[in-house]
């Protein structure tokens, strides 16, 4: 079937894609313009219909020929083993995509794609979603035709996804009734008193809206019951908002982690949970691009570490593959690494801190500027209580000083770990062959210090190094450019 | 501090630092001044209609901060967009591409040929006035690691944009 489009010769999207190019920038249009075209609608009453009428005109032309330009200034084509689309009339672009650097064609049909039997294409490219490269409806058996072309060019260009996993060794971590106990009770339990409260205002918001009464009812109802003038009352009141809490996090950490277990496969990790729904999720060793592990300041003291895969691909594949994997034991963690890479050796190692004077930069910027600035504001309204926020340059001072404190930067030749945090920790383990792009950043403060801060990017997140020596940020900036460039090793 | 493994010498690794930047079109200031002129006179515009509309603006007071406020926005804009332009720069180098830009904060942007997923080349209707073209450089990485060097020559985006999809393809065929 591939034979039959000559993919060399630059192709316009099929008929049928104006009208679903005019109806999707309807949409997109519509859902951006929305206030606006309400506001047009319910307002100036005098000679209302009239402006509707030039409104929806004007609405309309806009959409048309956006659509227009989109359907006849868009080209695509296959040379050279590139797949180059060019588009627009304004604003030109021409998008060079090498056939190799394709991981997945996908083939997408709306309701309105399957009235005129096309399809929307759009490939990913081990990456994003910022790509743009998307045809937006072409006839399905030309688009089948375009898969089945690139796929023969690049025969792996497969959803590795949907590879069954055959586990052969026993799950290198499990959950027992103790690990679930610890979890329960070391979870973060004023998430779940935020996720409550998000929760009531939502459902006391609807049926006050369906009712159409005000919610001081509710609130009076229990304001009447407990007697907050007295200490016992407001005991009661805080004992019951903790139990509930409680027990709101215990139930989200049993759903999350009964029956939670990873097995190692051939290709990757495969992951299991569920007490009501057991899901399957497999992580593919060579999506993997870093390692973290991380403990709130409880979890910490009692052993226990939520370990996550950054992985690579879309946002969508993203999500999919985000699980945090509890790590009751200290086995668990160096089991997991041992597919990547193990713990660097920290005790051999001179790491790399962040200068003190970065708590001098939190004080002064996120301290003392954004406090006189809340005061100024404040000022107007509560007047000396506006003091309070200057509240938030102790604050500042405390947490950049536990954050240098915590701060340390190991390398070895083929790999770093990071640790970092301020009241929990954080650690992360990355290649250096993973990195993909590398910022160094210096403000005017840093300048006049001889400092600066490290960013290096990777497919599954952004490692961040600050306010370390100038001399020092350059060596690793070009020792991470020299390991990226220079290793044999595919990033993915 | 020496953290590098003793069977690398360090003095053979490449210095970021010591390259020959290159600037990029001295038309782009241009059109970025045409792009900040079209911004104030927005910001000017909203703000004449806010001090006509609303009556509590019609005072010395409120006048002054409002139309100080337009004039201090404007006025830093166009500090940090001139500045700024002295250090747009870019060094093309055998393995990947650096680009400098900031004034405020500075930034050098490294992005590996090897790391790149694709580019592409697109001019607006202001660049296309002064035949100037910008390349965007994508990588697998977030979107802060994507390379973007506006204020090049047509002609140099398009050259730069085959170089690099050759580099690319070499790559490619060489692993």
């Amino acid at each position: 079937m591939s034979k039959q489009v000559d993919w060399s010769i630059p192709q316009r999207q099929g008929g049928s894609a104006l009208f679903i190019i005019i109806f999707k920038t309807f949409i997109d249009v519509l859902k951006t313009m929305w206030p606006l075209i309400l506001a047009a609608l319910f307002t100036n009453k005098k000679g209302r219909s009239d402006r509707t009428i030039w409104y929806f005109v004007a609405f309309s032309v806009f959409v048309l020929v956006r659509s227009l330009i989109e359907y006849f200034f868009f080209r695509f084509q296959i040379a050279e083993n590139e797949l180059i689309i060019r588009k627009g009339l304004l604003n030109k672009k021409i998008i060079n995509l090498p056939l190799e650097r394709i991981i997945a064609v996908h083939i997408e049909q709306t309701w309105l794609h399957r009235i005129f039997n096309s399809a929307q294409v759009s490939f990913d490219t081990a990456g994003t979603e910022k790509t743009e490269v998307v045809i937006r409806a072409i006839q399905l058996q030309k688009a089948e035709s375009l898969r089945s072309y690139i796929t023969e060019q690049k025969p792996e260009a497969t959803s590795e996804e949907t590879t069954v996993v055959k586990p052969y060794i026993a799950p290198i971590v499990s959950l027992s009734g103790n690990d679930l106990l610890k979890l329960c009770l070391s979870a973060n339990h004023i998430e779940a008193l935020f996720v409550i409260l998000a929760f009531g205002v939502s459902v006391i918001d609807n049926i006050s809206e369906a009712t159409g009464n005000e919610t001081s009812g509710i609130l009076s109802w229990v304001y009447d019951r407990v007697d907050t003038n007295t200490l016992s009352g407001l005991v009661f009141l805080l004992a019951a908002v903790l139990l509930v809490s409680i027990t709101v996090s215990s139930v989200r950490v049993l759903l999350r982690y009964s029956n939670f277990r990873v097995i190692r496969s051939e290709k990757g990790f495969s992951i299991r949970n569920g007490l009501l729904n057991t899901k399957e999720k497999l992580v593919a060793f060579r999506k993997i691009q870093y390692i973290s592990w991380k403990a709130n300041w409880l979890r910490e003291r009692i052993g226990i570490f939520l370990l996550q895969f950054h992985v690579a691909g879309s946002n969508e594949i993203k999500e999919r593959m985000e699980v945090k994997v509890p790590m009751t034991q200290r086995k668990f963690v160096d089991e997991i690494l041992k597919d990547y890479h193990e713990q660097l050796p920290i005790n051999e190692l001179v790491p790399v801190r962040t200068e003190k004077v970065y708590i001098t930069r939190k004080i002064l910027i996120n301290g003392v500027l954004i406090s006189v600035l809340l005061f100024s504001i404040g000022w107007f309204v509560i007047k000396w209580y506006a003091a309070l926020f200057f509240l938030l340059i102790p604050y500042e001072a405390f947490t950049a000083w536990l954050f240098c404190r915590k701060f340390r930067l190991w390398m070895v030749e083929d790999a770093l770990q990071v640790r970092k945090g301020i009241f929990g920790t954080e650690k992360s383990v990355l290649f250096w062959y993973k990195i993909q792009a590398a910022h160094f950043r210096q403000s005017i403060f840093q300048r006049r210090r001889n400092l600066a801060t490290l960013k290096l990017f990777t497919a599954g997140g952004i490692i961040t190094i600050p306010f370390i020596k100038k001399e020092t940020a350059m060596k690793i900036y070009n020792y991470a450019l020299y390991k990226t460039e220079s290793g044999k090793k595919h990033w993915m | 501090m020496d953290f590098i493994n003793e069977q690398v010498n360090s003095a053979a690794i490449p210095d970021a630092q010591q390259v020959n930047w290159q600037a990029v079109e001295k038309d782009y200031l241009k059109v970025l001044r045409i792009q900040w002129l079209i911004v104030s006179i927005v910001l000017l515009a909203i703000t004449v209609v806010l001090l006509i509309l609303v009556k509590s603006f019609h005072q010395l007071v409120p006048f002054v901060l409002i139309a100080g406020g337009w004039l201090f926005i404007c006025g830093f804009y166009f500090l940090v967009m001139e500045k700024s332009f002295q250090n747009l720069s870019y060094a093309v180098r055998e393995h990947d591409i650096l680009y400098r830009r900031g004034w405020l904060v500075q930034t050098m942007i490294a992005c590996p040929y090897n790391r790149i997923q694709h580019c592409s080349a697109d001019s607006g209707l202001l660049d296309r006035q002064y035949k100037l073209s910008s390349l965007t450089l994508f990588t697998a990485g977030a979107n802060a690691a994507d390379l973007r060097i506006s204020g090049l020559k047509e002609t140099d985006a398009q050259n730069l944009r085959e170089f690099i999809m050759q580099k690319i393809k070499s790559d490619e065929q060489a692993s």
